[in-house]
C-alpha cells in the first residue's frame, strides 16, 4: 500500500517538476493523435453526412460496415498497418514504419469508423427540414453542409472527442508501427506498458493521471458547450 | 437569367414506391397571384411542392421559365434561386429569432441595410419584440411567422407555402394573412397548400384540387 503511496507521489512530483521526458512523451502523444483526428475528420465527418442525407446503393451495407469496423481491436490495425509499411509491405518504400507518420495512419484508420458512425448519428438527429431549408433559401450544397454542420456541433464534436480519447490511449497499434522509441514514438500508453514492465510504476501513474485528465477535461468542455447551448434554446 | 416573372411546369410525374403519385401534371406560377391547392392527406400536395421548388427530383418535368425551355436538370438551380418553399412544421436553426432571419437575407447589401430590412419584416409579423428570443423556444403559430419573414427576405419571387397556418390560432392566421396580402401586393407569387381554402378567400386567385394524381382547376 505504502509503495502506492509513494508511487503516486512520486508521479506527482514528476508531472509537476516539469520532468523533460515525461513532458515529451505528452507532446508526442498530443502531436500524434491530433494530426491523425485533423487528417481523418473531414472526411470521415462527410461520409457520415452522405450516410445521413443521401440515398444511393450499398448505404446500409457501409453504415453496417462502419458500426462492424467500431469493434476493430487496436493491435489487428497495428497488424495490418505494419505489413503494409514493412519493408516487404506494398508501401515498405514509404519508409515509414517505426516513425510518428505510421503512427498517425494506424491511429487514423482507428479513429474513421466512430466518426463516421457518431457522425452519421448526429446528422441523422437533425432531420430532413435542416437541409431543405437551408438549400430553399438558397444556400448552396457546402454552404447547406455548413449550415446543417452547425445545428448539429454539439454531436460532432461528441464524436471527435470520442474518437480522439479512443486514439490517444491505445497501445497495440501504436507500439506495433511506431516501435516505441524514446524521444520519437514513445507516447503515453506505450510508455505506461514500458515503465510498469520496468517497474517504474511513477512515471506510469503520472502519465496514467494525463490520461484521466484529459477524459475529464474533454466531458467538462462537451458538457459546458451543450450547457451553453441548451440554455439558449 | 433575369428574375422570372412566370414559371410553368409540365408533364410533371412523380412516382413513389413504384405506385404514381403525380401524373403529367401541368400547373404554372405566375408573379402577383395567389393559388391555393386543395386535396386530401397523402395526396402528394407536398411532394408537389417539394418538386416544384427544386427539392425533390421529379421522374419527369418540363420547365419554362420566362418562356425558355429547360430540363429539369438545368432549371434546377433557378428554382432553388428563385423559389422557396415553407414547411407546414417549419424548420427554426439554433439560435435567436434575429439570426434565423440573418440566414435568409441577401448578403450583397450593407450590414446597415440588412438590419432595417430585418427590423421591418420583424414589425410586419408583430414578432419585433421576440426578436433575441431562441427560435426554437417559440409557439408553432409564431415560428410559422418567424418562417414567413424568413421567406420574405429571401428575395424569392415564387413562394411554396404547405400548411401555412396549420398551427396558427385565429389571431395569427389573421397577421399571417395581412402579411400574405402584402407580399401578393410586392408582386410575390404565393402558392398555398391546404386542407381548408376558406382560409384564404380573400387572396385567392385560383383554387386547384389534386385529385387521383392530377390537377383540376376549380
Amino acid at each position: 500500500m505504502s509503495s502506492l503511496t509513494d508511487a503516486t507521489l512520486d508521479a506527482f512530483h514528476l508531472l509537476l517538476s516539469g520532468d523533460p521526458e515525461l513532458w515529451e512523451i505528452i507532446g508526442i502523444s498530443f502531436r500524434v493523435s491530433g494530426t491523425a483526428i485533423l487528417i481523418s475528420a473531414p472526411l470521415a465527418l462527410l461520409t457520415g453526412f452522405f450516410l445521413a442525407y443521401f440515398m444511393f446503393p450499398l448505404r446500409r451495407v457501409l453504415i453496417s460496415l462502419f458500426n462492424t469496423l467500431l469493434a476493430f481491436p487496436a493491435v489487428v490495425v497495428g497488424l495490418v498497418v505494419y505489413l503494409l509499411l514493412s519493408n516487404q509491405g506494398p508501401l515498405g518504400d514509404w519508409k515509414l514504419l517505426f516513425t510518428q507518420g505510421a503512427m498517425v495512419i494506424a491511429q487514423s484508420i482507428l479513429c474513421i469508423p466512430i466518426l463516421v458512425s457518431m457522425g452519421h448519428s448526429a446528422f441523422q438527429a437533425a432531420d430532413q427540414r435542416v437541409w431543405e431549408t437551408a438549400r430553399t433559401l438558397g444556400k448552396v450544397p457546402v454552404a447547406a453542409f455548413f449550415v446543417v454542420v452547425n445545428e448539429v456541433k454539439f454531436g460532432l464534436l461528441a464524436a471527435l472527442f470520442a474518437g480522439f480519447g479512443r486514439i490517444i490511449a491505445e497501445v497495440g497499434a501504436s507500439m506495433m508501427v511506431g516501435g516505441n522509441i524514446l524521444h520519437y514514438t514513445r507516447n503515453i500508453p506505450t510508455a505506461i506498458a514500458l515503465e510498469t514492465s520496468k517497474g517504474n510504476f511513477a512515471q506510469g501513474i503520472a502519465l496514467g493521471m494525463v490520461l484521466l485528465f484529459l477524459a475529464f477535461f474533454l466531458n467538462a468542455t462537451l458538457q459546458y458547450f451543450q450547457g451553453k447551448g441548451s440554455l439558449s434554446h | 437569367m433575369t428574375r422570372p416573372q412566370q414559371i410553368h411546369y409540365s408533364s410533371l410525374s412523380k412516382s413513389w414506391n413504384k405506385k404514381p403519385l403525380i401524373e403529367s401534371v401541368s400547373i404554372t406560377a405566375a408573379c402577383g397571384q395567389f393559388t391555393v391547392l386543395c386535396g386530401e392527406n397523402g395526396s402528394g400536395k407536398t411532394t408537389l411542392l417539394k418538386i416544384m421548388t427544386g427539392l425533390v427530383r421529379p421522374d419527369g418535368c418540363q420547365i419554362l421559365l420566362n418562356e425558355e425551355k429547360l430540363s429539369w436538370k438545368r432549371a434546377r438551380s433557378h428554382l432553388i434561386t428563385h423559389t422557396l418553399y415553407l414547411h407546414q412544421t417549419p424548420y427554426m436553426f439554433s439560435g435567436s429569432v434575429y439570426r434565423n432571419l440573418t440566414l435568409s437575407i441577401s448578403k450583397s447589401d450593407s450590414p446597415a441595410i440588412q438590419r432595417k430590412h430585418i427590423e421591418e419584416v420583424l414589425e410586419m409579423v408583430e414578432l419585433d419584440q421576440l426578436k433575441h428570443e431562441s427560435a426554437k423556444t417559440l409557439s408553432g403559430g409564431q415560428q410559422q411567422r418567424v418562417a414567413l419573414a424568413r421567406a420574405s427576405l429571401n428575395g424569392s419571387s415564387f413562394l411554396f407555402l404547405d400548411e401555412p397556418t396549420a398551427n396558427m390560432d385565429a389571431d395569427s392566421v389573421n397577421r399571417a394573412l395581412h402579411f400574405m396580402q402584402k407580399l401578393k401586393q410586392g408582386g410575390t407569387s404565393i402558392l398555398v397548400s391546404t386542407h381548408s381554402p376558406e382560409t384564404f378567400k380573400g387572396l385567392m386567385d385560383r383554387l386547384l384540387v389534386l385529385e387521383d394524381h392530377i390537377i383540376h382547376e376549380q
